[in-house]
């Protein structure tokens, strides 16, 4: 069985948008070969986490939420990976939309069996605060979520986490290009200065050759 | 404003100012890229006034800041990003990670106070700049 285990908590304004963001993976990830588990809102915690990579051993591991350059957090900001049990990713492609993360603890998880690909500085996204109770509505964080997800419905369709992670990269810049060419928006520079800064700070670590 | 006639970039790279700002999408060229004396100063006006050798054009060509950003001092960088912030629709909040979401205001008074989310939003908005001239936009 290939599994997939997607972390997603949802404790505050964050977090609530990308667990939205994540429903549009799951909906991509159900129609595929994959099964998934998913740990969201509670059950996104260390005991749960530790459990499905131990007896599970998913191929791919999505985690949401927030982070420092030693952590992944999970709900309430409980720290589900650190130097203490980041062994249990070995062998794995680990997408971690959680800040900081691929600055230290990225670094010590990749290897040339094993790939995690994350961002190296604080993630930005901008909200319409009118939109804000229906994330999946919101069309000033749409090019975010569309240019995060990228990188997941890459791997799921059989790309190479170097295709996944170009793909990712142009999604951004397309967006980009988008907002750059729009004269009426007057949203188009705030969103334009975020998303060069994810773009920038998205990396890609350890192995390039890997595929689901 | 002091300005520093000493560092007189536009007067010896003039050319080098056009084809930046050539490669500039055209929209953009709306951008804030300068503050002098509370005015903002798009990338437009810049170049018009240079080109028609105004003495707000004269002025311009006295600073080295576009070329870009790398010279600013602290305070003048930090009154270009608030001006520019200035600009960012009321209805719309940034998600700074585990800092939380931040209004413009929050976020205004964060570069005043230049606390960790000041900053970071300082560095995101000089990345910004500096790519028109990398041209990574």
């Amino acid at each position: 069985m290939n599994y997939v285990l997607i972390t997603r908590p949802k404790f505050d304004d964050t977090t609530a948008y990308l667990f939205s963001w994540s429903s549009k993976i799951i909906d991509f990830l159900q129609k595929t070969h994959f099964n998934l588990i998913d740990l969201k809102e509670s059950k996104a915690n260390r005991k749960s986490v530790e459990s499905v990579l131990l007896k599970k051993s998913p191929e791919l591991v999505i985690f949401n939420g927030h982070g420092i350059s030693s952590t992944i957090r999970g709900h309430n900001n409980e720290i589900l990976i650190d130097a203490k049990n980041s062994h249990l990713l070995k062998l794995k492609i680990i997408y971690s939309v959680s800040c900081n993360s691929a600055k230290t603890l990225g670094v010590k998880i990749a290897g040339d069996y094993t790939t995690f690909i994350g961002y190296k500085n604080e993630f930005l996204f901008l909200i319409d605060t009118t939109k804000s109770c229906t994330p999946e509505k919101d069309e000033i964080a749409k090019p975010f979520m569309e240019s995060s997800n990228q990188l997941s419905i890459s791997l799921l369709k059989g790309k190479t986490v170097r295709e996944s992670y170009e793909d990712t990269k142009r999604k951004y810049t397309d967006w980009i290009i988008h907002y750059a060419a729009n004269e009426s928006l007057p949203e188009a520079s705030s969103i334009i200065s975020c998303l060069i800064w994810d773009r920038e700070n998205l990396v890609l670590l350890g192995s390039e050759d890997k595929s689901l | 404003m002091t300005l520093n006639s000493s560092n007189k970039f536009f007067e010896e790279n003039e050319g080098r100012f056009v084809k930046v700002y050539s490669n500039i999408p055209i929209n953009l060229r709306r951008e804030i890229i300068l503050v002098i004396d509370d005015n903002p100063i798009t990338w437009n006006v810049a170049y018009v006034e240079i080109k028609n050798k105004t003495e707000l054009g004269e002025n311009i060509k006295k600073i080295n800041r576009i070329r870009i950003y790398i010279v600013m001092v602290d305070e003048e960088i930090k009154e270009l990003v608030i001006t520019r912030l200035k600009t960012m629709p009321a209805n719309i909040k940034m998600s700074v990670g585990s800092y939380g979401t931040f209004s413009k205001n929050e976020l205004i008074e964060s570069v005043k106070k230049e606390n960790e989310v000041g900053k970071l939003v300082i560095e995101m908005q000089l990345k910004y700049l500096k790519s028109f001239k990398k041209g990574i936009i």
